[in-house]
């Protein structure tokens, strides 16, 4: 079967201006976006760039907008599609463009790495007998655990439509590694942690548009942990008036 | 191409950010050294990150490290090296406490402690986890570490050529792929870092990078490689080549066949689905081959009988895999699988302290052939030694850093030259039809069973693909984020890979582990319980000899029997 990927390329070598571009590509059932993509770069236009890695949904390279909504390029089938209509493939949003689908994705990590996503000197010894049960309920426990599934594809950081209206917010996958360092069950100091998810820019800067959790691959609903982030802010008596 | 003469220095350079690579830089760090990193992707691509079942080491009461050892050389067929073995195996414990004190979510029993789950060829529950994206969060948590530290890392650099130190610093030469210019770094020690090769099978577990650089750069550049005969082969990968963990067969998974038989009885009666990889994926193959396979080529992994609960909690992102790229819920249906290429055992040559023959030069992970694995590696191995050998390739990496002299900017030239001139071949073949024509071969003549005249016959056909490959155009001639070139120099080392691995099969007659023979279906321990190491000549051709084994106290039988 054939379908029409529709491609908005740039190349700033050639031009400051994008341009749209289509290819007609073969597919069967289970042919997937990245070999669909993989068949223009081999055997029709070399010059078509794009990122790629595991083709398994895990190691989050091949994020681009698909149809209007970030996706991972290896996960969607192109049989999900409409393909009487051309698939319009973008790069990702909030973020400048390298060439075609390749974005500069340093402003992401930036924003991962300000939130001083690891643990403390002080934290507690991953040796010690301790389960998740003891210390969190059960939706805490759910939420964290998803937490630790963000592969940082960067899809809820481009879709994120509050993000693009404020870029000091630190976007959808911030929040959720923001999360993932108060409810660490070896966190030394979530109290602190707390504090520095509500600064500006931080949880209370969302407005609640609920693209992240939609366009997510790995199901990690960063909406929910920045709300039950919030609630806990809340009562902690530390609620920011800031959005 | 664009080059930039300044070159870049560090103490210790490492090539390849998973997790040996960050290991390594992290303990590097630790000791104080000035340490870079420098990856074809951002750390947090790399394959470690695909991993899914878990990490080895003796830690419960009822286990010891010595029966790690014992189980993981006699699933080496006997041929990895009883002393690296023992540092792989005495320093398991700590790598998994290292790992659990920087925070990585491991499953936890309901007391608290570490939960470990059956893998194959082990006598004990051995196998550490963090549910099923085992990669995943060790990943994820060496790149928080690396972010602790400030790290430099150099990202989206691909490295054209590595340069023996010959008196002076080892170097790299290295393409910005994002700002399309060449780049020459040098550092007292270089670490290369970069994983596997088994992307030179095409229908292969590993991502779409692992195409077998950082092997392919050391024989280039004169250095011992090791044992590129053996792949190992796992025995459940989807149609689409996507992995489904050893896990699942850990959880209690089944075998089946089209005649419903769990034919593993056949096989291996008393570890059954947990008999090691190699002895699984050809009993698979063999069923299939038989005509006991279902119509396609493929057996069932049957996981129903698991429990919804168990399989959730367990197995969830599997479940996902299998339902997105298999079409199939395993809860309620039984999911095709196939053998699939799925790891390196071979690499580049190196000793316990991860230093290869060439000074300044070490080799950790995948790439690097220690040799702990030999003829087969065991499940949950394979992260483990990238924990504990990343780590001493960090701490060796610390201790020499200092001493010589940076080295001459001739190579940098020399690489610009020779891009250049891939630039300016006329129009030829595309390097994706001479990597598909590879794949083949590979598949074919040096897969599961391998047979004297096929692999010599496939021996010829993948030389005259080199010459193909000499042919190869790049498109796009732009310099930023140029992967048409970066596919090109790919070809180079996939056809370097195969050619060794065809090389290394032809004179090994025997079987042992996943090299099998069908016109030597025997262990001969007489003649061939031994490395083969292959050196490039410097008129370019594959010099081989071989290496004794390191035996200890374990002796080798005459079969490996389970």
């Amino acid at each position: 079967m054939k379908a029409t990927l529709r491609i908005k390329r740039f190349d700033p070598e050639k031009s400051d201006q994008p341009y749209w571009q289509e290819f007609e590509v073969g597919w069967d059932p289970g042919t997937v976006v990245l070999y669909a993509l993989h068949q223009v770069q081999e055997e029709q236009d070399g010059s078509l760039a794009y990122r790629y890695s595991c083709r398994g949904a895990i190691c989050g390279s091949c994020a681009m907008r698909v149809n209007g909504a970030a996706a991972l390029a290896c996960k969607t089938q192109v049989q999900t599609l409409d393909t009487d209509k051309p698939i319009v493939l973008e790069p990702l949003l909030n973020m400048d463009v390298i060439k075609d689908l390749v974005v500069a994705h340093q402003p992401f990590f930036a924003s991962i790495k300000g939130i001083l996503p690891y643990l403390e000197d002080k934290a507690r010894s991953g040796r010690n007998d301790f389960t998740l049960d003891e210390t969190m309920d059960h939706a805490h426990k759910d939420q964290y655990l998803r937490s630790t599934d963000c592969i940082m594809c960067q899809s809820c950081f481009s879709d994120c439509p509050k993000r693009r209206e404020n870029p000091a917010f630190e976007g959808p996958a911030t929040c959720l590694a923001m999360y993932k360092r108060v409810y660490h069950p070896q966190g030394p100091d979530p109290m602190a942690r707390l504090k520095e998810a509500v600064r500006p820019g931080g949880v209370f800067s969302c407005d609640q548009n609920t693209n992240c959790n939609r366009v997510c691959p790995k199901n990690c609903l960063p909406m929910r942990a920045i709300l039950m982030l919030q609630r806990r802010a809340k009562a902690e008596g530390l609620a920011s008036d800031e959005r | 191409m664009k080059q930039n003469d300044e070159m870049l220095t560090h103490d210790v350079l490492i090539v390849g950010s998973g997790l040996a690579g960050m290991a390594a830089a992290v303990e590097a760090h630790n000791a104080g050294a000035d340490v870079a990193l420098l990856s074809k992707v951002h750390p947090v691509r790399s394959h470690s990150g695909a991993a899914q079942g878990g990490i080895n080491a003796a830690i419960r009461p009822d286990d010891d490290w010595h029966d790690h050892r014992f189980d993981t050389i006699k699933g080496s067929a006997y041929l990895a090296d009883q002393d690296a073995v023992t540092v792989l195996c005495r320093e398991a414990p700590d790598a998994i406490w290292w790992m659990a004190d920087l925070g990585t979510p491991f499953t936890r029993t309901a007391e608290g402690l570490l939960a470990q789950r059956p893998f194959g060829g082990q006598r004990r529950d051995r196998t550490c986890y963090a549910a099923d994206k085992t990669g995943h969060n060790l990943l994820h948590t060496l790149w928080e570490q690396v972010q602790k530290r400030d790290l430099k890392v150099y990202e989206e650099f691909f490295v054209t050529r590595l340069v023996p130190g010959n008196g002076a610093w080892p170097s790299v030469v290295a393409l910005d792929v994002v700002r399309g210019e060449l780049r020459q770094f040098a550092a007292p020690v270089i670490v290369l870092a970069t994983g596997g090769a088994s992307r030179v099978f095409g229908q292969s577990t590993n991502a779409l990078i692992n195409t077998g650089d950082g092997v392919a750069l050391a024989w280039r550049a004169g250095l011992a490689v090791e044992d590129m005969e053996f792949f190992q082969t796992h025995p459940t990968g989807l149609l689409s080549g996507i992995l489904m963990t050893e896990g699942c067969r850990g959880e209690g998974a089944y075998l089946v066949n089209a005649k419903g038989e769990r034919f593993m009885q056949r096989y291996a009666p008393e570890f059954m689905e947990l008999a090691p990889r190699d002895q699984v994926a050809r009993a698979i193959q063999i069923e299939i081959d038989e005509g006991r396979g279902f119509e396609g080529g493929y057996v069932h992994l049957d996981l129903r009988h698991l429990g919804e609960e168990k399989i959730k909690s367990r197995l969830p992102q599997v479940r996902e895999i299998a339902l997105y790229f298999g079409g199939v819920d395993m809860v309620k249906e039984p999911v095709p699988v196939r053998p699939t290429v799925h790891y390196t055992m071979g690499g580049v040559a190196c000793n316990l302290e991860c230093e290869t023959a060439s000074p300044g030069i070490l080799a950790a992970g995948e790439c690097a052939c220690v040799s702990v694995h030999g003829a087969n590696r065991l499940g949950g191995n394979s992260l483990l030694e990238t924990i504990v050998f990343g780590r001493r390739a960090g701490r060796s990496a610390a201790a020499r850093k200092g001493s010589g002299k940076p080295p001459s900017p001739a190579a940098l030239k020399d690489e610009a030259g020779r891009i250049r001139a891939l630039f300016d071949r006329p129009s030829g073949e595309r390097p994706a039809a001479v990597r598909r024509d590879m794949e083949q071969v590979m598949r074919t003549r040096f897969g599961l069973f391998k047979e004297g005249a096929a692999m010599r016959e496939g021996l010829a056909t993948i030389l005259k693909l080199r010459e193909r490959a000499a042919g190869v155009s790049v498109q796009d001639k732009g310099g930023v984020f140029n992967h048409d070139l970066v596919h090109v120099l790919q070809l180079e080392s996939l056809l370097d890979v195969a050619w060794m691995c065809a090389e290394a099969s032809i004179p090994r007659l025997e079987s042992r582990g996943c090299h099998y023979r069908t016109d030597a279906p025997h262990m001969d321990n007489e003649h061939w319980l031994k490395h083969t190491m292959m050196r490039r000549s410097k008129s370019g051709e594959m010099r081989i000899n071989y290496k004794p084994v390191t035996i200890e106290d374990i002796q080798p039988k005459a079969e490996v029997k389970y």
